[in-house]
């Protein structure tokens, strides 16, 4: 980092907080802060409702995602377009005739306030530790290139954004997040562009891509059912419908966005949006990510990619074991390199046979390099018993780091800060609203002056953001960020789903029946969440499934009693 | 009565473009199947 990579971030970071305050001084009543007085168009809202679901963790985890395991991770985002027409058909016009602040303002419409506050409650748990896995992500990166106190950056990126979340509310959100979706975007480009320039010059784009085809990283769509494997079309189509529903049907922090929409036709068409771009968006993302991986076939990477873990092992015993393990993965590197030149050359020489016999060499000097580095784990183990051992979130900010030149640097990092920081802002305001609107202005302080509860979102706002900086602290205890982030989603959104499913379409189910229904449900996901292997995504049909078939039995079986009674 | 005329007016507003919300959902869908076929496509032809 020098002073001009400084200059951009820190230039970039300023001018959106400023932006952000300045843009939206002086919102004087809650609708206001909650709704951005219902103004936005429709691209802003897209925009809003795209930036929000990229977080930080998208651009410093996904790619490193693909790097270890192909592009088979966008197979998840294959139910959302279907997501985006259903929420466009169902919900919007039932949140839109309701006017309603949050989405569990109509379950009290339809069923009763138990159930309306459970709803909003099972959000609060469940976002609340996932806006704390917001900020950390983008705070081990400073952490790592700084050698700050994890604790104080997080602090700080906080801090930067509870200022405009708490000054602006939601129109400073949304207002924001266009300026950082443009730098996100720009910047992964950018980022796409240079790591093909970056390749040996006897690479071409097409040999880059056919090899990262023969050693299993494009397996973009896999056919093959099994209920245990993360990601395959089914899971994606199904688990992925019924998480994206949940997601952006009933989580606040999508829901606000396209509520603040001017009318029906622009908060749709904002929808629709997503659901046009996000796929491609995520396949640009992952696509980087392979591109690294055939980067580092021919350029040396580090033996693992959290240096800050490994530079600890030099002031210790276990220098020279190390310094040996090392020598072993450059020797491996070289073996490597080698071999995908060969495997270049058959595959431009058509020469199916020497492919098969090179994927399967590689493979074994792969397997002989994982071998090393679980060597160099235990070691970095003993020093630092907490260190993780997946490197894959690591990878993207050490190429970016190792590879792009100055000005480019502060660019990308600009990128992963402002991601974090659109992600975050979404989630602090939408906490806050739900507290507010659906906690406190309902069954706390009834009937108080429209400044008081303007005051309350604020405050609430800042509280929000404190407590996502603390929450920050256990997210340093998962493998992968993203997964860590969609598990817990998944772990709640399948029961909020199925209430918010009976109450749109299953006429029949009553406030009583879905309320205990629900509470079953949520204790039976939990429990096969800690006790068995089932693939996180059908976590979200199991509890959505699970609300509506209890729901319609106690239902049944409540009327029988009234029938015998 | 007048308000709600007006909330139902807007509920039922065609989008600006592609005359009608059934269009639109269409060329969503039929974009999403092009690429579900390209993915495919692309795995078959590299793997």
């Amino acid at each position: 980092m020098n002073l001009i990579d400084w200059t951009i971030l820190f230039g970039t970071l300023i001018f959106i907080v400023g932006y952000g305050v300045w843009k939206t001084r002086g919102s004087s009543n809650i609708e206001s802060y909650l709704l951005g007085d219902k103004s936005l168009k429709w691209w802003t809202i897209g925009l809003s409702v795209m930036a929000t679901q990229a977080s930080a963790i998208t651009f410093l985890s996904t790619p490193g995602q693909a790097f270890d395991d192909g592009m088979r991770f966008i197979q998840i985002y294959f139910g959302l377009p279907i997501a985006m027409i259903i929420i466009s058909v169902t919900f919007i016009p039932i949140y839109y005739r309701l006017k309603v602040y949050t989405a569990y303002e109509f379950l009290e419409n339809r069923f009763d306030l138990k159930t309306r506050s459970l709803a909003s409650l099972l959000f609060l748990v469940s976002r609340g530790l996932a806006t704390g896995i917001t900020i950390y992500a983008p705070s081990i990166i400073l952490s790592t290139i700084l050698g700050w106190n994890l604790g104080t950056t997080t602090l700080i990126i906080g801090t930067l954004v509870i200022i405009y979340t708490v000054s602006g509310g939601t129109k400073a959100v949304s207002q924001t997040q266009k300026q950082q979706m443009a730098v996100m975007m720009g910047g992964m480009v950018i980022a796409g562009i240079m790591v093909i320039f970056l390749l040996p010059k006897d690479i071409s784009f097409g040999d880059a891509v056919n090899v990262a085809g023969k050693l299993g990283k494009m397996n973009i769509v896999n056919l093959e059912f099994d209920i245990t494997d993360r990601y395959n079309i089914w899971s994606g189509l199904i688990g992925g419908l019924f998480l994206s529903l949940s997601y952006f049907g009933t989580d606040q922090s999508q829901v606000a966005r396209y509520l603040s929409g001017k009318s029906v036709a622009e908060s749709r068409l904002g929808l629709l949006f997503n659901g046009l771009l996000k796929i491609p968006m995520q396949f640009i993302i992952l696509f980087i990510g392979v591109m690294v991986f055939v980067f580092y076939l021919f350029v040396q990477p580090p033996v693992y990619f959290n240096k800050t873990e490994t530079n600890k092992l030099l002031d210790t015993e276990y220098k020279s074991d190390y310094i040996n393990l090392q020598n072993t993965h450059s020797r491996l590197f070289e073996i490597k390199k080698n071999q995908t030149y060969s495997l270049v050359d058959a595959i431009n020489r058509n020469d199916e046979s020497a492919i098969e016999q090179l994927q399967q060499e590689i493979a074994q000097t792969d397997a002989d390099s994982k071998k090393n580095k679980a060597e160099v784990y235990s070691l970095i183990k003993k020093v630092n018993p907490d260190a993780e051992q997946r490197d894959t979130d690591y990878v993207f900010i050490t190429f970016i780091m190792d590879h792009l030149p100055h000005g480019l640097i502060g660019l990308l990092l600009a990128v992963i800060f402002s991601a974090a920081m659109s992600s975050t802002s979404s989630e602090l305001n939408a906490l806050a609203s739900t507290t507010t609107i659906d906690i406190y202005k309902r069954s706390v302080a009834k009937n108080r002056s429209d400044k008081h509860y303007l005051n309350a979102s604020k405050l609430l706002t800042l509280l929000w953001g404190i407590l996502a900086i603390l929450f920050a602290t256990f997210a340093s205890k998962a493998e992968n960020l993203i997964q860590f982030v969609n598990i817990v989603g998944s772990l709640f959104y399948g029961t909020i789903l199925g209430i918010f499913l009976s109450a749109f379409y299953i006429k029949k189910i009553e406030g009583n029946a879905v309320f205990w229904a629900a509470i079953i449900a949520e204790s039976i996901v939990l429990s096969l969440f800690f006790f068995t292997d089932i693939a996180y995504l059908l976590y979200n049909i199991i509890g959505c499934v699970l609300v509506i078939f209890i729901g319609l039995m106690i239902q049944f079986l409540q009327k029988e009693r009234m029938g015998t009674v | 009565m007048k308000e709600e005329q007006d909330s139902t007016k807007n509920i039922e507003a065609p989008p600006p473009f592609m005359k009608s919300w059934k269009n639109l959902y269409a060329v969503v869908l039929i974009s999403f199947l092009f690429l579900i076929i390209l993915f495919y496509l692309i795995t078959v032809t590299l793997s």
